[in-house]
C-alpha cells in the first residue's frame, strides 16, 4: 500500500544539522496493523506525519497506492490523503466551536458529499460508537475518552483505507484505552490498514507488526 | 458550505464576546463617523444645487482698493443691469436684487417684520423657486408682492390669499400676486418675500442714472461657452464708460462668481476668490478617511491577532482535507460578516445621532437614498474591509504544513509584530494631531472671545426703531429713564455688530490729496459713548445741542494723521463738521481682524436702532416689558422687536465654535479607536509571551517588573508617535491660524498637555492588559497542550 525509500528529514540550527529521520525504508501492505515504537525524540510522530502527508521530508521517495507523493503538488496531496487516510491525534484536536455531529461531518463536507448522504453516514457512525445522545454537545462538554471517540469517528467517517493514530490512548485511563484498542482491532478485521505510534507494549501487542525507531532510524 | 462558514463565524463571534464587541464597536464608530462626515460634505457640495441654472448663473463682484487693501464686494449700481442687457447678448438674463431688508407687513391688527428682497423682473428666470400660486410674470407689476408659504400663513393665516392687500411699512399697500414654497435652507439666496422695483417711483428714476452709488446685487445668467474673463473686462469697461469721473469702483475690476462656488468659496483676498468653507469640507473629508482607515486597520489588527489562535483549527481542517481555497473562503466570510454587522450598527448610530448632528450644523441634512453611487461606495467599503481584514489570516495561515500549524510553531519572532507596531504608531500620530488641533482651536476661540472689543455688550438691548419712534424719541427716552430700568439709550443708524456704510469723501485741512481714505461710518445721537461704555480718549461724547459734530476712532485718527483732532473741522457729504471726540477702537465687524477706521456722525433724524443699556441688577424680563409698553405707546403701528447685543456678537464665533465642537468629537472618537488598536496589539503580544511571563515569574520576577517589561515597548511606540505628530500638528495649526489677524501664538504648554493625556491613556490601556497576564499563575501558563 505504501512505500518509503531512503527518507531523510533534518533541521538546520545555525551550522548544525540535526536529523529527525535518517534513511527510512519501509513497506506497509494493505490490511496490516503496524505499531511504531521508540523512546521520546526517536522520530515516531515525525514519521507518522510524513506517512499521513501532514509534513514533508528533505530527501527520499514516498509511494502511496503507487502515487509518487514527493512529486505531487499540495492540492493533489490534499485530495489523496483526504480520500484514503484518517488521522487520530493524541490531543484529539476537535474543533471547539462545532458540535459532535458537526465535527464528525466536517471531512465529508470537504469531500463534497451531499447533505442527505452526510446525514446518513454520520447517523450510522454515531450509532456504531453509541454516542447518538451526545451529537449536539460541544467537545468541552465531553470527557477525554468521549472526545477521542469522536476523533476516531471523524477519522473513519470517510471510510479511509489507512488509519493513522498518534498515541491514541496517551491521554486516557486504562479502561478508556481498552475500549479504543478493541475498536481498532475490529476495524482492522474489517480491512482497514492501521499504523499506530505508541509507548505502551500492551497496545503494541494488538498489532501484527512492530517497528522500532531510535534516533530517527529503524532498528532491525 | 457557505452556511457552514457563517455558522462557525457566528459561533466564533458569540464565544469571544469581548473581542467581538471591541472589534465591531471600533469599526462601527469609524464607519459612522465617515458616514456622517460624508453626508455633511454631500449636503455642502449640493448647496444651491436645485437651481436649474446652477451651471450658468454668476454673481457680480467688484474689487476696490480701500486704503491700500483690495476689498471685494457684491455691491453694484442700479443702472448696470439694463446697460448689460442692451450691450451684451451673451448674457441671457440679468437681475438687480437689493440687499436683504426688513419690511413691516400689516394685515388688520397683525404687524410682522419679514425679510424681503426688491428685485427686477428677471429674478425667476435666474433662480428656481416653486410657485404654489401665481407665476413669474407678477414681477412686472410694481404693486405686487410675492410671499413664501410661511410668510403668507404668518400674515394672513392661510395661503389662499391671492389678490389680498398687505400694508408695507405702514406706508403703502401691495397686492399678493404669487405664493412660493418656502425657500429651501440650502439656497444662498434667502427671503420671506419679494417686491418688484417700481420704475415710475422718483427714487428709481433717480437711481437709473446713478452710476457712483453702489447698493444693489447683480446676478447674471450667461450663455454656455462664454468666456468669463473677457466678459469681466467688458463689464468693467462698460462701467467706466458710463460713469462720470473716477471712483474706487472704476479704478477696480469686475469678478464673476459662479453659483457653484457661492457656498464653499465665499472668501476673497486681495481681489481673488481664494476659498472659504471648502477648506473645512476638505479638512473633514480627510478626517473621515483617516478615521475609517484607523478603524479598518484596527479591525484587521484585532482579527489577525485572534486568527493566530485559530491556527490550530486551521491545522485540523487541513488534516481533514480542506483545501487552501476553502480556508480562505471561510476566513473571508467571517470577516465580511463582521464588517456587515459593524455596518448595521454604524447605520443605527448614524440614525440616532442625526437629530443632534443636524442641530449642530444647523442645516437640513439630505440623505441621498436614490443615489446609486452612495450604495456602491457603502458596499465597497464593507467588502473591502472584510476582505482585507480576513485576507491576511486566510492567505497567511493556509499556507503552512498542517503539522506546523497544529503545533503552533508558525510564528517567527519579531516579524509578525513589526507591521502591527507601525500601524498602531500611525494611529497614535493621527490621534495626537487631532487632540492638539482641538486644544489649539479652543485656545484661539477663547483668546478672541476675551478680546477687548472696546465697548460693553452686557445688558445692552437693541430695539428696532421706526419713523414714529424717531418722532417721539425724546418722550420715549424720558419715559424709560423715569422708569429707572435703563441707565442710558442712544440711537444708531446700523446695528453695533456691523458697519454698513463706507465713504471715501472725508476731507480735512492738510489731507494728502492723493490718498483716498475709506472710512466706515454710522449716524448716532446723544450719549453714544455713554450708552455703549466705550472709552473716550480725547474730547467728549455727543450731547444736546450738537448738530454737525463727529467722533472718530483711534484708528481713523491714526490713518488721517491728525495731531490734536478735537476741535478740528472736516468736510463730508456737503457739510462742515467738527470733531468733538476720539473714541478707542471698537470691534464692530470681525473679532479676528485688526481695528478699522470709523466715524460716528451726529444726526437726530435717522431711525435705525435704539440701543438701551439696562441698569445693573434689574430684572431683565420686567425691563423688557416696560420697554415694550413704552414702545407700543409711541409707535403702535410697529411690532416690538429686540435683540441682546451680546448674543448678536457671539454669532460671529459660530463657525469657529462649530469647527471646535466637531474637532472635539472626532478627536475623542479617534482616540477611542486608537485605544482599541493599542488594546488589540497589546493583547496579541502578551498572548504570545504568556509562556515567557510564566517562566520569568518562576525565575523570580515580581508582578511590577513583568508589567514594566511588557509596557516598555508600547510606551516607546507612543513616544515615537508623539515626536512625529507634534511638528505636524504645529505646522498645520499655524497654517490655520494665518486666517486670522488676531490670533494666539502656539505655546509649548499645549503639547505638554497633549503628551500627558496620551501617556496616561496609553498607560491605562497597556496596564489593564498586562496586569491580567502578569498576575496569572505560572502553573497555568506553563502547562503544555
Amino acid at each position: 500500500m505504501l512505500d518509503l525509500k531512503g527518507i531523510y528529514k533534518w533541521v538546520n540550527a545555525g551550522n548544525n544539522r540535526t536529523f529527525l529521520l535518517k534513511d527510512i525504508n519501509l513497506t506497509i501492505n494493505e490490511g496490516e496493523f503496524v505499531s511504531i515504537m521508540g523512546p521520546s525524540g526517536s522520530g515516531k510522530s515525525t514519521l507518522l506525519n510524513i506517512i499521513g502527508m501532514l509534513d514533508d521530508f528533505n530527501e527520499g521517495e514516498y509511494y502511496f497506492l503507487h502515487e509518487s507523493v514527493h512529486k505531487l503538488k499540495e492540492k493533489q496531496r490534499s485530495d489523496l490523503y483526504k480520500r484514503y487516510i484518517g488521522f487520530v491525534f493524541q490531543a484529539y484536536h476537535l474543533i471547539d466551536e462545532l458540535t459532535v455531529y458537526e465535527n464528525i461531518e466536517t471531512p465529508l463536507i470537504y469531500q463534497g458529499v451531499k447533505s442527505a448522504e452526510r446525514k446518513a453516514l454520520v447517523a450510522d457512525i454515531l450509532d456504531r460508537f453509541q454516542i447518538v445522545g451526545k451529537k449536539d454537545l460541544f467537545p468541552t462538554q465531553l470527557s477525554g475518552g468521549q472526545q477521542q471517540l469522536v476523533g476516531i469517528a471523524r477519522a473513519l467517517i470517510g471510510k479511509p483505507k489507512l488509519l493513522l493514530a498518534d498515541e491514541p490512548t496517551g491521554n486516557l485511563n486504562s479502561a478508556q484505552g481498552e475500549v479504543i484498542m478493541q475498536l481498532f482491532n475490529e476495524l482492522n478485521k474489517e480491512g482497514v490498514t492501521i499504523i499506530q505510534v505508541t509507548h505502551s507494549e500492551k497496545n503494541a501487542a494488538y498489532g501484527s507488526r512492530i517497528i522500532n525507531l531510535l534516533d530517527g532510524m529503524v532498528q532491525k | 458550505m457557505i452556511k457552514n462558514y457563517f455558522k462557525v463565524a457566528w459561533r466564533n463571534l458569540t464565544r469571544n464576546k469581548t473581542f467581538s464587541l471591541i472589534n465591531v464597536l471600533g469599526l462601527a464608530i469609524g464607519m459612522a463617523c465617515t458616514m456622517l462626515i460624508a453626508l455633511w460634505v454631500y449636503n455642502e457640495k449640493n448647496w444651491d444645487g436645485y437651481h436649474k441654472k446652477y451651471d450658468s448663473v454668476y454673481q457680480l463682484y467688484v474689487n476696490r482698493n480701500f486704503n491700500g487693501e483690495i476689498s471685494t464686494g457684491p455691491d453694484l449700481m442700479y443702472p448696470l443691469v439694463s446697460a448689460i442687457q442692451a450691450t451684451h447678448p451673451e448674457v441671457q438674463h440679468a437681475v438687480t436684487v437689493s440687499f436683504p431688508g426688513s419690511t413691516l407687513m400689516g394685515n388688520g391688527e397683525t404687524r410682522i417684520n419679514k425679510t424681503t428682497l426688491t428685485v427686477s423682473p428677471d429674478f425667476f428666470d435666474i433662480f428656481t423657486f416653486d410657485f404654489i400660486r401665481g407665476n413669474k410674470e407678477v414681477l412686472k407689476d410694481p404693486d405686487a408682492i410675492v410671499m413664501t408659504e410661511s410668510t403668507a400663513k404668518a400674515v394672513f393665516g392661510s395661503t389662499d390669499v391671492l389678490g389680498q392687500q398687505v400694508r408695507l411699512n405702514n406706508n403703502r399697500n401691495a397686492v399678493v400676486k404669487a405664493i412660493l414654497k418656502d425657500v429651501p435652507r440650502n439656497s444662498t439666496v434667502q427671503f420671506d418675500g419679494l417686491i418688484p422695483f417700481n420704475p415710475s417711483s422718483p427714487e428709481i428714476k433717480e437711481a437709473e442714472s446713478e452710476w457712483v452709488n453702489c447698493s444693489y446685487q447683480v446676478f447674471l445668467d450667461v450663455k454656455p461657452g462664454t468666456g468669463v474673463s473677457s466678459l469681466e473686462s467688458n463689464l468693467i469697461n462698460l462701467i467706466r464708460k458710463r460713469t462720470n469721473g473716477e471712483n474706487p469702483t472704476t479704478r477696480g475690476s469686475v469678478l464673476l462668481h459662479p453659483m457653484e462656488k457661492w457656498r464653499l468659496f465665499e472668501e476673497f483676498r486681495g481681489g481673488k476668490n481664494t476659498g472659504g468653507r471648502i477648506q473645512y469640507v476638505n479638512l473633514f473629508t480627510w478626517v473621515a478617511v483617516v478615521i475609517l482607515i484607523i478603524a479598518c486597520v484596527n479591525f484587521m489588527n484585532l482579527s489577525t491577532a485572534r486568527s493566530e489562535k485559530r491556527a490550530r483549527e486551521v491545522g485540523i481542517r487541513k488534516t481533514l482535507g480542506s483545501g487552501k481555497k476553502q480556508l480562505i473562503a471561510q476566513f473571508l466570510s467571517e470577516s465580511v460578516l463582521l464588517a456587515l454587522i459593524s455596518f448595521l450598527v454604524a447605520t443605527a448610530v448614524v440614525y440616532a445621532a442625526m437629530p443632534s448632528f443636524t442641530k449642530l450644523l444647523n442645516i437640513e441634512v439630505i440623505i441621498p437614498y436614490s443615489e446609486p453611487a452612495m450604495w456602491a461606495i457603502v458596499l465597497g467599503i464593507i467588502l473591502l474591509t472584510g476582505f482585507v481584514a480576513g485576507g491576511y489570516p486566510a492567505f497567511y495561515l493556509s499556507d503552512f504544513m498542517p503539522v506546523k500549524v497544529l503545533k503552533g510553531t508558525i510564528l517567527q519572532g519579531k516579524q509578525a509584530v513589526l507591521p502591527r507596531k507601525i500601524l498602531v504608531t500611525s494611529q497614535f500620530i493621527a490621534a495626537i494631531v487631532l487632540i492638539s488641533a482641538t486644544l489649539i482651536i479652543y485656545q484661539q476661540l477663547q483668546h478672541v472671545k476675551k478680546r477687548d472689543i472696546g465697548y460693553d455688550t452686557n445688558n445692552l438691548i437693541q430695539v428696532k426703531a421706526n419713523k414714529d419712534l424717531t418722532k417721539n424719541y425724546d418722550a420715549f427716552r424720558n419715559e424709560l429713564q423715569q422708569s429707572g430700568v435703563l441707565s442710558s439709550v442712544v440711537r444708531t443708524s446700523s446695528p453695533l455688530t456691523t458697519i454698513l456704510g463706507f465713504t471715501s469723501g472725508i476731507r480735512w485741512q492738510g489731507a494728502d490729496p492723493n490718498t483716498q481714505l475709506i472710512i466706515g461710518f454710522l449716524f448716532s445721537n446723544n450719549d453714544f459713548t455713554k450708552t455703549l461704555n466705550a472709552k473716550l480718549i480725547d474730547g467728549r461724547d455727543f450731547c444736546d445741542g450738537d448738530s454737525n459734530t463727529v467722533i472718530f476712532n483711534k484708528e481713523a485718527i491714526r490713518l488721517m494723521g491728525l495731531e490734536s483732532p478735537v476741535g478740528r473741522e472736516i468736510t463730508w457729504a456737503g457739510r462742515q463738521r467738527t470733531i468733538v471726540g476720539v473714541v478707542d477702537n471698537m470691534v464692530m465687524t470681525s473679532p479676528y481682524e485688526a481695528a478699522s477706521p470709523m466715524m460716528v456722525a451726529y444726526d437726530n433724524k435717522w431711525s435705525g436702532f435704539a440701543n438701551i443699556r439696562l441698569n445693573e441688577g434689574v430684572d431683565v424680563r420686567k425691563s423688557l416689558s416696560l420697554i415694550e409698553a413704552a414702545y407700543k405707546k409711541f409707535s403702535p403701528e410697529y411690532p416690538f422687536e429686540f435683540r441682546f447685543i451680546d448674543d448678536e456678537f457671539n454669532q460671529k464665533f459660530l463657525n469657529e465654535q462649530l469647527i471646535g465642537k466637531l474637532a472635539v468629537i472626532f478627536a475623542g472618537l479617534s482616540i477611542f479607536v486608537c485605544c482599541l488598536g493599542l488594546f488589540g496589539l497589546v493583547s496579541f503580544t502578551i498572548e504570545r509571551r504568556t509562556k515567557e511571563i510564566g517562566i520569568r515569574k518562576v525565575l523570580g520576577a515580581s508582578v511590577q517588573q513583568v508589567l514594566v517589561l511588557m509596557s516598555r515597548e508600547f510606551l516607546i511606540l507612543v513616544g515615537l508617535a508623539f515626536l512625529v505628530a507634534i511638528p505636524a500638528a504645529w505646522w498645520a495649526m499655524n497654517e490655520w491660524l494665518k486666517n486670522f489677524n488676531y490670533r494666539i501664538n502656539i505655546g509649548a504648554g499645549v503639547f505638554l498637555l497633549v503628551g500627558s493625556i496620551t501617556l496616561i491613556i496609553a498607560l491605562v490601556t497597556v496596564g489593564l492588559n498586562a496586569s491580567a497576564a502578569a498576575l496569572r499563575n505560572p502553573g497555568k501558563t506553563l502547562r503544555s497542550e
